[in-house]
């Protein structure tokens, strides 16, 4: 390469690469995939799965969502699984889980409240939070993250209800 | 001493009207390497893009933040992620060097290509162990295993939980096989068929890897911009090697037809073989290309053979020239007029299409001299050189081995060129033959000034090498210590 390209390019590369350490820091409410994502549901106030249940959209080859499968030999082994969206007072809370075997290898929001935007602030901080939490716990037990309870709470049962349809427990 | 340059530089090139053949081959030589340093640049900018649009996506979507959390586990997986996508776009960028894409082979050549997809190699299969690992260990550490016995139990249930990591774990042992049978030494073990068997191995390994990366990669399943980027590379390299690597060829070969017009003996363990096809003015092939040969005989079509045409194509016939290095090329004494050929290319950026310079200094070894006498015939036809301004020196171990001898003195001499044919024993150290008395020794520091000796303006030529790859390092060392740019050094290897 010739220098003044060189030079043009480490400079934007590093500068794209530095702008991106410092936005991944805060990672906002990801980008919604598949069909059910983002959709709010209304249903009775009372936090709580909500919806029809998991929307069990499972990866790889057209296996079936685990809870339509009924029996846990039919479970497909690895994948990923949609939570039910659950309302809360600041807007929906939804999570994807995806995993291998019995491990789940990553939790994605789906959809995070977004009443205003202190709520969306809010959730953004947490999620990241509780997405470690539950990659360590390998469970929905997870703490509550402090000034964020209704994410959190939420959180926790779209979480459970996606691994309770993938027989993940 | 010194440093002449009769390089011409772009402005003057620029003014008037070409004088003569030379002045206008001389001008577009200029205009090619301008359009090659823009092409190389936009290359090389397309792969490092490539690299950084990934890690950029990984940092913002949360990948600093793993980095960052002081969670042993968490960043365990970081890594493995970043490793992973770095290590899958390398995959694709040497597929696509190794896809004989025409921009690359016009840029840097198919053997420059292929020495930076080795270097890649190295760099690429060590990334896809680091990923495997980092991400074993950082799952254990998550599900409170022990650290001894931890990350086997972690790898079993990985590789048994789904159909996806099972292929992931083929596709690592695939390309592990083929790093380990792509290194030199062990190369040499192995005959060239049977590493050419194995390495095409990767085809499947890479393909078998992309399945997990849909199911299970953060990344991937996260966004479908992430998603369509990566549909998109895969597409675009596996239309690449599609379409170079296996329609062209089919095409160009289904309309030229080639087939062997006569071999040729062209002394001891050298044969020509002439070759005469349709439309052979249409093929896009200059002197000091080759192409890779396949003929029709149930032992020859299996395997593609690189030989370089001995003739500066001339629309009717091509001229390849063998030396007897192994079976195949023994096989081809015999071969039988009208056998059908297969080719693939031509490749090479072994031409004069870049050449600044009026001088030209030509210096071939062996067989090398295959390529030289092309370009030779093709400088002298042309008139693209004035009389006098070529210097061929040919090196033998004996004088029986000076092939093309007396095609090459006439083509020389015609035009007031030199010859300078060195024939003796190799000397270690040396790439010419021993020094006669009086001379100074042989050496680096002695060839050098035995070059200088019998041509004192070495450093305005533009040179062209070929012979063993020992050889030419000597050659090019002594080159560029008695004054030419490396830019004006131009080699063939015909080996890997
Ligand atoms: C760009 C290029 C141009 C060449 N031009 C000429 C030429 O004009 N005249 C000439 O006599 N030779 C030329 N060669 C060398 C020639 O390709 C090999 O000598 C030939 O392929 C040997 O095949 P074999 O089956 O007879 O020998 P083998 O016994 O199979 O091999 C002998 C040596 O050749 C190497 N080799 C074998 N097959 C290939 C292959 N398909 N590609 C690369 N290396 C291979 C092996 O690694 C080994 O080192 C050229 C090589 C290259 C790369
Ligand atoms: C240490 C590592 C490696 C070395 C030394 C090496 C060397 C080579 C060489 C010399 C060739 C040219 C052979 C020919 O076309 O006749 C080649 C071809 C090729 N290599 Fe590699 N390689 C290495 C690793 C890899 C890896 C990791 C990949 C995975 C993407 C790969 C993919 C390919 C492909 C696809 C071809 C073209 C094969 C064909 O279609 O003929 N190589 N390699
Ligand atoms: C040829 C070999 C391989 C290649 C090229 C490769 C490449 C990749 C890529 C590109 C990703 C996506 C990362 C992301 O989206 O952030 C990924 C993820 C992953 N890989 Fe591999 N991989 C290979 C082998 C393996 C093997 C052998 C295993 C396990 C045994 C494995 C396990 C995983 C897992 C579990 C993920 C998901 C990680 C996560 O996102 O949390 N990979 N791989």
């Amino acid at each position: 390469m010739r220098r003044a390209t060189t030079a043009a390019m480490a400079l934007a590369g590093s500068a794209a690469i530095g702008a991106a350490w410092v936005s991944g820091l805060h990672p906002a409410p990801t980008v919604a995939l598949g069909p059910q994502a983002g959709t709010t549901q209304s249903g009775p106030a009372q936090p709580g799965p909500t919806t029809s249940g998991p929307t069990g959209r499972t990866t790889a080859k057209g296996k079936r969502p685990a809870h339509q499968g009924g029996t846990k030999s039919a479970a497909p082994r690895s994948g990923s699984v949609d939570g039910p969206a659950v309302d809360t007072q600041y807007g929906a809370v939804q999570v994807r889980v995806i995993y291998s075997g019995k491990h789940i290898t990553n939790v994605v929001p789906l959809h995070l409240t977004d009443s205003s935007g202190r709520s969306v602030a809010i959730s953004a901080d947490a999620a990241p939070v509780l997405r470690q939490e539950a990659l360590a716990a390998q469970s929905a037990h997870i703490d509550v993250v402090s000034g964020a309870t209704y994410t959190s709470e939420a959180y926790q049962q779209s979480l459970q209800a996606a691994i309770d349809a993938a027989h993940l427990a | 001493m010194v440093p002449v340059s009769n390089t011409l530089s772009p402005t003057q090139l620029r003014r008037g009207r070409p004088a003569d053949p030379t002045r206008a081959s001389l001008r577009s030589g200029a205009r090619f390497r301008d359009w090659r340093a823009r092409a190389g640049d936009v290359l090389e900018v397309l792969a490092l893009l490539s690299l950084v649009v990934i890690v950029v996506e990984y940092l913002a979507g949360g990948g600093s933040h793993d980095l960052a959390s002081g969670n042993a586990g968490t960043i365990l997986v970081a890594v493995s992620r970043v490793t992973g996508l770095v290590a899958m776009d390398l995959l694709l960028i040497e597929m696509l060097l190794a896809a004989r894409i025409p921009w690359v082979d016009r840029v840097y050549g198919m053997d420059r290509a292929l020495k930076a997809h080795r270097v890649l190699g190295r760099v690429t299969v060590p990334l896809v162990l680091v990923h495997v690992l980092t991400l074993v260990f950082g799952y254990a550490i998550r599900d409170h295993l022990g650290p001894f016995t931890g990350p086997f139990i972690e790898s079993f249930q990985l590789v048994t939980g789904g159909d996806d990591l099972l292929f992931a774990a083929v596709a690592t042992v695939l390309l592990c096989i083929v790093a380990v049978t792509s290194v030199s030494i062990a190369r040499r073990k192995l005959s060239y068929e049977w590493w050419h068997v194995v390495h095409l191995s990767v085809y499947a390994a890479v393909a078998l890897s992309i399945p997990h990366q849909f199911s299970m990669g953060s990344d991937f399943t996260r966004s479908t911009w992430v998603q369509a980027w990566w549909i998109t590379l895969y597409v675009v390299v596996a239309a690449s090697i599609l379409w170079w690597r296996i329609l062209l060829p089919i095409r160009r070969s289904a309309y030229h037809r080639l087939r062997v017009s006569r071999v040729v003996p062209q002394g001891a363990g050298v044969w020509s073989v002439w070759v005469r096809g349709r439309h052979l003015d249409r093929l896009p092939v200059r002197a000091g290309q080759y192409f890779s040969w396949r003929f029709a005989t149930p032992r020859l079509l299996f395997a593609a053979h690189p030989w370089s045409l001995s003739k500066a194509p001339d629309g009717r016939h091509l001229r390849l020239t063998v030396r007897d290095l192994g079976d195949h090329s023994r096989e081809l004494r015999a071969i039988r007029a009208g056998t059908p050929i297969l080719v693939e290319g031509p490749y090479g950026a072994f031409t004069t299409e870049s050449r600044t310079r009026a001088k030209v200094l030509l210096l071939a070894a062996g067989i090398g001299i295959t390529p030289v006498r092309a370009l030779l015939e093709e400088l002298v036809r042309q008139r693209d050189v004035r009389p006098g301004d070529i210097t061929v020196i040919y090196r033998a171990d004996h004088e029986s081995q000076l092939t093309f001898r007396s095609e090459i003195e006439h083509l020389v001499s015609r035009h007031g060129h030199r010859l300078h044919l060195l024939v003796g024993p190799p000397v270690h150290g040396s790439w010419l033959p021993a020094a006669a008395p009086g001379e100074t020794p042989s050496g680096r520091a002695g060839d050098v000034a035995r070059l200088r000796a019998s041509i004192p303006d070495v450093a305005e030529h533009e040179a062209y090498l070929c012979g063993p790859n020992g050889w030419m390092r000597l050659v090019r060392s002594s080159l560029h210590e008695a004054g030419i740019p490396t830019d004006h050094i131009h080699d063939e290897r015909f080996s890997w």
